[in-house]
């Protein structure tokens, strides 16, 4: 047995549970493609792999319940620690940017909605002047576009909104 | 095989594969020295944009940064300290010492020259055994490709992650998500839910960038306050004595690079911990202490990583089987135009072949080239504040999937895998057996659906079939040991990994 000198993080416990259920889910579905009528069914390899997901996550929840727990400062929480440590601001602001950088891109188009995105992320993560954010950003976006638009000629999202 | 030749020279005389290759290769030295970016992420953001393209152009492209990549990542590894790439990890464990020693020059120029020689080494293993594995390929029965498939998994499985549970669960998570879509054998839809737009399967490249490309952004935002430490380079070029010194540990190490390279599922990043540790109990009178600025402590992995990328084309061209995660990218391109990655490969469009071997041929003239000069201005380029760096990664995995089928929603899947990647990285997963789990999902389901009808469907005909012919014999073997993963080499080795890592 080997040692895991790793403490449990936060919210570890839980995402192990998770997978257990998808796993379960996965071999379910997998199951009911076709009721596994013969070994070469269709559904035998899906639910195969979800029998093999079902039981590495008991595996690994079985590891996680033997790991250290996950050090909790007094007067904070579980699930104050998940968000502090595991998914922290940071992570949370810049995968929400994203997904508003990506319902932009149609209405918008490409150009706009990069350069809005690039702006923010930057200014957000790199904190410099607003004046040096908005140059790094056209910089960044005016090479971006040369490179893939002008040299590997992709297809960009013009925008319906401004036509 | 002057056919061949002439093949082997199209990206030689060809002047926009010359430049192409050219391109492919200096990009791929910075991607791989820039801390948080990947080969692999750039090779999946590279597919969907020159999906457009003829194959050569393409393949010439990502050979380069392939190439050039695992190289690059060597040079942070020296300078500041931080492995730009996994293939580099082992190579900071002296090469930053020696940075300290204000022998930087001489490690860059030293890893420069060795893996040279050790990508040399794997493009003749490729050109020599290739053929050959090619037409032995033939006879592998539907069940040696299912095993060869699993010991891929299991490999990249229990080396490279926390555990072999988590390697096996995002293993098998991968299969499972490869399954979505038609069914290939009966055209019955599995895990479509009923509607047509799972039909045709979930969009590989979009998960290859969520996985590569954006769970790896959001990880690299937990290390922002990170700051590197700056060192002076001097003289580049080594000595002949130097080299001629370290030429047998280097052969050595490349031979280590090519088998773990050749193995599926295993590529430089292990290839290289695996020489540094051979030559660490196998020197020895090293230069000095391993870990405190051997010089056999740079030439080693780096000769081993090298190696190891001509030997990861083996099995992706003869067999259909990635030798690792960027194989298992590239393996994706030619799917996309349209080639099937597999024994037939060499005998429908050998020139794809030679093209491929002339094209590394030149990639590795070109990291010689530009590993030797620019290193000045290369300092800078690496120290890009990664409050830039990750939103460009950003914008590039966007546009990257966008372009792919101009389509939205594979957008969204890619976000999707890049949040759940993210928690799975978080979590001590590796997010590589997914996507290889993806890539050999569906080859595994028809090769055991395959060898299960040419059994009669009786499990028992069947189970007996992978224990009476001898080259069954030897993969069930070789699956059940890694499988048990108890032998004391193995574990001895991933304990060492941990600490390492």
């Amino acid at each position: 047995m080997e040692e895991t000198t790793r403490r449990r993080q936060p919210g570890e416990t839980v995402f192990g549970y998770l997978l257990l259920l998808f796993g379960l889910f996965v071999a379910t579905e997998g199951y009911r493609i076709d009721g596994l009528y013969s070994p070469s069914a269709a559904g035998m390899f899906p639910a195969l792999a979800g029998g093999v997901m079902a039981l590495s996550a008991l595996a690994i929840i079985r590891r996680t319940h033997r790991m250290k727990p996950a050090h909790i400062p007094e007067g904070s929480g579980t699930a104050r620690e998940f968000l502090r440590r595991t998914t922290p601001t940071d992570v949370a602001v810049m995968a929400l940017l994203m997904l508003g950088y990506m319902l932009a891109l149609e209405p918008f188009g490409f150009p706009v909605a990069s350069f809005v995105f690039l702006f923010l992320a930057i200014f957000y993560l790199h904190r410099g002047s607003l004046l040096a954010t908005l140059l790094i950003s056209a910089g960044t976006l005016a090479a971006v576009y040369l490179v893939f638009r002008v040299l590997f000629t992709v297809v960009l999202p013009t925008g319906w909104l401004f036509r | 095989m002057s056919e061949g030749l002439t093949y082997f020279l199209m990206s030689w005389t060809d002047p926009k594969l010359l430049l192409l290759t050219a391109a492919g290769t200096f990009a791929g030295i910075y991607i791989g020295a820039i801390p948080g970016l990947s080969v692999t992420m750039a090779a999946s953001i590279l597919i969907s944009f020159t999906f457009s393209w003829d194959v050569n152009p393409a393949l010439a492209l990502i050979a380069g940064v392939y190439m050039g990549g695992v190289y690059g990542g060597s040079r942070s590894a020296i300078l500041l300290n931080i492995p730009g790439a996994p293939a580099a990890i082992a190579t900071a464990l002296d090469g930053f010492p020696l940075a300290k020693r204000g022998e930087a020059g001489v490690a860059i120029g030293l890893t420069t020259v060795t893996s040279f020689f050790g990508g040399f080494v794997g493009i003749i293993a490729l050109a020599v055994a290739a053929p050959a594995i090619s037409e032995f390929a033939l006879l592998f029965a539907p069940r040696d490709y299912l095993l060869l498939a699993m010991m891929g998994l299991l490999l990249v499985g229990s080396l490279s992650g926390e555990s072999l549970a988590k390697g096996l669960y995002a293993g098998a998570l991968g299969i499972a998500l490869g399954m979505v879509g038609m069914d290939p054998m009966t055209a019955e839809g599995r895990f479509t839910f009923g509607t047509v737009q799972l039909m045709g399967g979930i969009p590989y490249v979009a998960a290859m960038i969520g996985f590569f490309g954006v769970s790896e952004a959001l990880a690299q935002l937990h290390n922002l306050k990170v700051a590197p430490v700056k060192q002076n380079v001097s003289r580049i070029l080594p000595s002949w004595s130097l080299l001629r010194r370290y030429m047998p540990l280097s052969l050595r190490s490349s031979a280590i690079g090519v088998v773990i390279g050749a193995l599926p599922g295993t590529g430089g990043d292990i290839a290289a911990l695996m020489a540094y540790d051979q030559a660490k109990r196998t020197v020895k009178n090293p230069s000095r202490p391993f870990g405190e600025g051997a010089y056999e402590g740079v030439v080693a992995p780096e000769s081993a990583n090298n190696a190891a990328v001509g030997g990861a084309y083996i099995p992706m061209l003869t067999l259909g089987i990635p030798g690792d995660a960027v194989t298992a990218v590239i393996i994706g391109a030619l799917f996309i135009h349209g080639l099937k990655p597999g024994p037939m490969l060499m005998i429908e469009t050998p020139h794809l072949f030679w093209f491929t071997v002339g094209n590394l041929t030149l990639a590795n003239v070109f990291m010689l080239i530009f590993g030797l000069t620019g290193v000045r201005i290369f300092a800078k380029v690496v120290e890009t504040p990664p409050g830039i760096l990750i939103p460009l990664i950003m914008i590039l995995s966007v546009v990257g999937t966008y372009a792919i089928q101009n389509s939205v929603v594979d957008v969204y899947w890619m976000l999707g895998f890049g949040i759940f990647g993210y928690f799975l990285r978080t979590y001590g997963f590796q997010v590589g057996p997914v996507v290889l789990g993806m890539i050999l999902g569906p080859l595994m389901d028809t090769s055991y659906r395959r060898a299960m009808i040419s059994a009669g469907d009786d499990p028992i005909a069947f189970a007996l079939e992978f224990v009476t012919s001898p080259l069954s014999l030897v993969l069930t073997l070789a699956v059940t040991l890694l499988l048990l993963g108890q032998t004391p080499v193995w574990r001895g080795l991933k304990g060492r990994l941990t600490r390492q890592g």
